[in-house]
């Protein structure tokens, strides 16, 4: 039986490039709801990490993390969801540039 | 045979990197949506190939069975338009600022990476550390491991996720409520 293997590093730089690519995503985009999808990229790719590594010290802490993650991540969408709906609401967009309320 | 699933690995980081740089870089919310898909279904792949089944069943259920169509939803209940990227150059100096932030950032944690593996190298007999999927089957990954955890260890934390949870749902109905008369 063939036990294959992959470096940890090569998890690491994936997770890092996601990582960056969500921060990328937050910073420039302007639509509230793409933002959010950013936001799921990245902790989807703090996700990969913990279950690398789980993996590689043999320990299921990581795993378990990653359930709880998951578990606060859809609560986080429906809430956050629920606020665009409300946002969309009041100020019949969803463009960060153009909601300024409370520009000081 | 030998590195298949190197070669799988390769196969799923390059379909998620491309997948992600298209939620970022696509004028339409439901597009992006629509990659956000692929990419969670390709992490799913990634966790199964690192070991963790029950973490892949987990992630297609809950991200692409839940979120992502609760995203799709909130899209559709509200019409988006596309967004226009033509006035990004107006704003030259705050992406300026943040592409030097993530060069900064890209470096730095590059750094700790290649840090951290010396290390590594060095205690462990000559090669890197790797993630040794079928080896230690036994011990992490299966549903009945995870299960045992989640009801003895992290029993407590169970509960309050639970809570959260059921907090969540109750207050996306408040807020999304419709409060016309408070308004006006």
């Amino acid at each position: 039986m063939i036990i294959s293997e992959i470096p940890m590093s090569y998890v690491l730089i994936l997770t890092l490039l996601i990582f960056s690519i969500g921060i990328v995503g937050v910073l420039t985009r302007k639509n509230i709801i793409v933002i959010f999808m950013s936001v799921e990229l990245m902790l989807n790719s703090v996700n990969l990490l913990f279950v690398g590594y789980a993996r590689m010290w043999k320990n299921l802490e990581g795993e378990m993390a990653v359930f709880f993650v998951m578990a606060v991540a859809a609560a986080e969408a429906a809430v956050g969801l629920a606020l665009v709906i409300s946002i969309f609401r009041t100020f019949h967009t969803v463009d960060i540039t153009k909601i300024r309320e409370m520009k000081g | 045979m030998e590195n298949i699933k190197e070669i799988l690995f390769f196969l799923f980081a390059f379909i998620m990197t491309g997948s992600s740089v298209g939620v970022i870089m696509h004028k339409n919310p439901v597009k992006s949506a629509l990659f956000l898909v692929v990419f969670f279904v390709s992490l799913a792949s990634m966790f199964g190939l690192l070991g963790s089944e029950f973490l892949a069943v987990l992630q297609v259920l809950v991200y692409v069975g839940a979120i992502m169509v609760l995203f799709l939803f909130v899209i559709m209940l509200i019409a988006v338009r596309d967004e226009n990227f033509e006035n990004i150059g107006s704003r030259f100096g705050k992406t300026m600022v943040v592409s030097l932030l993530i060069t900064a950032f890209l470096i730095q944690m590059t750094a700790l990476v290649s840090v951290h593996f010396k290390n590594k190298i060095d205690t462990s007999a000559g090669y890197e550390r790797t993630i040794d999927a079928s080896a230690n089957i036994k011990i992490t990954g299966h549903a009945e491991n995870i299960s045992f955890q989640l009801f003895e260890k992290y029993l407590l934390p169970f509960e309050v996720i639970s809570l959260v949870l059921l907090v969540g749902v109750i207050g996306a109905v408040v807020i999304a409520k419709k409060n016309r008369r408070k308004l006006e």
